[in-house]
């Protein structure tokens, strides 16, 4: 049994993974803050309900949840097993304000989302270290302390 | 490792944004800079130019500062016929650096230079939270 055939652990260990990306196209954004032409960029949210259907359509964990399968029009197509098929590619950012020089970063808005981004991350890892905790108690190590 | 990539891509914006203020200090420097004789023109500004480019090793648009330019204004001239400098009519031919644009450029690197400080730093505290699960 692996942990990703818990359903709480599987959606934690996604959510990471869009958190990291996450984290890399603010810093790619803010790094290109006063590149001339640069448009902002950001990922698109994680869709929960999709996420839902995912892991409840799983089972009882017969196969790891989640990865996104390429589709095989003849027998002979391989399939691709994509462990990062969950981080989306960042798309260019709607709406926002341009500077003169067609630069469309806002610092204090990616500032705002760097923060929100690494409070999430804590949230998701105390999380999984609350279930760590669990699985510790349930195998009779220790109490809830990990 | 996406941590890594957002790591790789801060550090490219410390770096050009280090190198912006090391010509803006350059332009600050040389303010006051004339020529020697009529026939040369004395200091002309430098502006520091960024590019995105694709670092292709990481897969991360990391930003690069590109050619530094010259800024093409006119150079100011100041009535001073003592000055070796001078030409016939005795003016001297001053850079064309002004004092209040290079401090808000000056403002502005700063500015960006934290920000990016601020992302790796964040950054790197999400890594080190997920090393703390092995705890």
């Amino acid at each position: 049994m692996d942990l990703n055939s818990i359903p709480l652990m599987a959606a934690l260990k996604k959510r990471m993974h869009w958190l990291h990306a996450n984290q890399s196209v603010l810093s790619q954004n803010v790094a290109n803050a006063d590149t001339p032409g640069y448009k902002a960029q950001e990922l698109e949210k994680q869709d929960f309900s999709g996420l839902v259907d995912d892991l409840s359509g799983s089972g009882a964990g017969q196969r790891a949840p989640s990865t996104i399968k390429m589709r095989a029009s003849s027998a002979g197509h391989m399939a691709a097993g994509g462990t990062m098929a969950d981080a989306p590619d960042p798309k260019e950012m709607k709406g926002g304000e341009e500077s003169p020089t067609g630069n469309s970063v806002v610092l204090e808005e990616e500032m705002i989302k760097v923060a929100d981004n690494q409070m999430q991350y804590g949230m998701v890892v105390n999380l999984y270290k609350k279930n760590m905790g669990l699985l510790k108690i349930a195998l009779g190590k220790g109490r809830g302390g990990a | 490792m996406d941590l890594q990539k957002a790591m790789i891509a801060s550090a490219s914006g410390l770096r050009a944004q280090s190198v912006r203020m090391r010509v803006i200090s350059e332009n600050i420097a040389n303010q006051n800079s004339v020529s020697s004789s009529p026939l040369e023109d004395p200091y002309r500004r430098k502006i520091v130019t960024f590019q995105t480019e694709l670092d292709r090793v990481n897969g991360v648009e990391v930003v690069k500062p590109g050619k530094i330019a010259f800024d093409q204004k006119e150079f100011t001239k100041k009535y001073d016929p003592g000055n070796p400098a001078a030409d016939e009519a005795g003016y001297v031919k001053q850079s064309n650096v002004n004092g209040l644009i290079e401090m808000m450029d000056m403002r502005q690197a700063q500015r960006t230079y934290q920000s990016n400080l601020n992302a790796l730093e964040a950054s790197r505290r999400m890594a080190s939270l997920t090393l703390e699960l092995l705890r």
